[in-house]
């Protein structure tokens, strides 16, 4: 009997300290909060663990946000980069232009072809496969020098991004790819 | 989900943000020039604090903001709002290219060695004395030495969580896992940091985290 009092205890004990941190996250109900407060108040280890929790939380609030804080003189050196790195591909997207048109124009032949025709084989002999020249040269941010202020450079958003910039190659998920 | 522990920084989904950030968006493709370099100064430095936790190595840092931020300039007709905060979509994608830099860069993960000869100086609060800026330059470093040797899992969310003050639902949306597992790594990380620092350093944060 004393054994499984003793059980129960160390059971309860064990359940409190894994809520701790929902406790301190403001995670749990009111009922759930009340409860872990009344024990809480009457056993010395699971509050020592819980001021143990508190304080690792207040640490990490304290100094997390301060960690790594850059430099006025990093940022103005990072975004120079970014502003040189969007013009340079910009410049070897529109250079890329004339493939792409040719391209665009030869689908739209094809198609015109298949529609007057009404054949379908002119469209299975049609060697196009989608290609990602068009994206590209579609989905364009253009940094440019500006006349009037030579050296200062300008943001100008040149053909509209289209549908067409999903194939895009990227590393990074787009917001669209994530789940709900 | 109740009220989260008030936290100083701010929240990913405070709505006057999101309001600026969305017209920023809108001025941008309107070709507004000045707009893209607002919206640089508005999320560069908290782009910057998150690779630079997640690194801790400023360079690798400064090209994941500068990769960052060219994506998404290239990209904002592709964010959707109704999906959520422009603040989550952007660290998402820091997440991710944070992961990638890891990948492509043997970082290692007890990297006291390293830290020393390349971390970037932790900035004391400008008012303090001089013994009180190297005492708080201690208490970072520790803070530093601790996150360095947490698995990057655990690390992304403790960083997340009270770097940037997110909560479990958005830390789940940035991370692509439930709710639930946001909420478990960041109290495995809390016992790992508990049991890495010792008790001079949790003395020395004690000193400035009261003060
Ligand atoms: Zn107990």
């Amino acid at each position: 009997m004393f054994l499984r009092t003793d059980d129960d205890k160390t059971m309860r004990c064990r359940d409190i300290r894994r809520q701790l941190h929902a406790y301190l996250s403001g995670q749990l109900t009111p009922a759930q909060r009340l409860r872990i407060g009344r024990h809480l108040a009457q056993c010395e280890r699971c509050y020592a663990a819980f001021q143990a929790e508190l304080a690792t939380v207040r640490h990490l609030e304290a100094y997390l946000p301060a960690l790594g804080r850059p430099s006025a003189a990093q940022l103005a050196r990072i975004w120079q980069n970014v502003k040189a790195q969007t013009r340079q591909t910009s410049a070897r997207r529109a250079d890329s232009r004339p493939a792409g048109a040719l391209l665009t124009l030869t689908l739209a032949l094809v198609c015109a072809a298949f529609i007057f025709r009404g054949s379908l084989s002119i469209a299975v002999a049609a060697p196009l496969p989608p290609s990602p020249a068009i994206a590209r040269a579609t989905a364009t941010l253009l940094f440019t020098e500006t006349p009037e202020s030579p050296g200062v450079a300008s943001i100008r958003p040149t053909a509209s991004l289209t549908a067409a910039q999903a194939r895009l190659p990227s590393a990074a998920p787009a917001p669209s790819a994530r789940k709900p | 989900m109740a009220r989260r522990v008030a936290h100083p920084a701010r929240s990913a989904r405070d709505p006057s943000e999101e309001a600026r950030f969305q017209d920023l968006i809108a001025r941008c493709q309107q070709g507004d020039q000045a707009a893209y370099e607002a919206l640089y100064n508005a999320v560069a430095s908290d782009i910057y604090r998150l690779a630079y936790s997640l690194l801790l190595h400023p360079q690798d840092s400064e090209d994941v903001v500068q990769e960052v931020m060219v994506y998404v300039f290239r990209s904002l007709r592709q964010f959707d709002p109704k999906r959520g905060s422009f603040r989550t979509w952007l660290y998402t994608i820091t997440v991710s290219r944070c992961r990638n830099a890891r990948r492509r860069k043997w970082l290692p993960t007890v990297a006291l060695s390293s830290l020393l000869s390349t971390k970037s100086e932790p900035r004391a609060p400008s008012s303090q004395s001089p013994e009180a800026a190297v005492a708080w330059r201690d208490a970072c470093e520790s803070i530093e030495r601790a996150l360095s040797k947490l698995s990057p899992r655990l690390r992304e969310a403790v960083v997340l969580r009270y770097g940037q003050g997110l909560t479990y639902r958005e830390m789940a949306e940035v991370l692509d896992c439930p709710q639930k597992t946001a909420e478990s790594r960041v109290r495995l990380a809390h016992e790992a940091l508990r049991n890495s620092l010792s008790e001079v350093e949790l003395g020395l944060l004690e000193e400035f985290g009261s003060a």
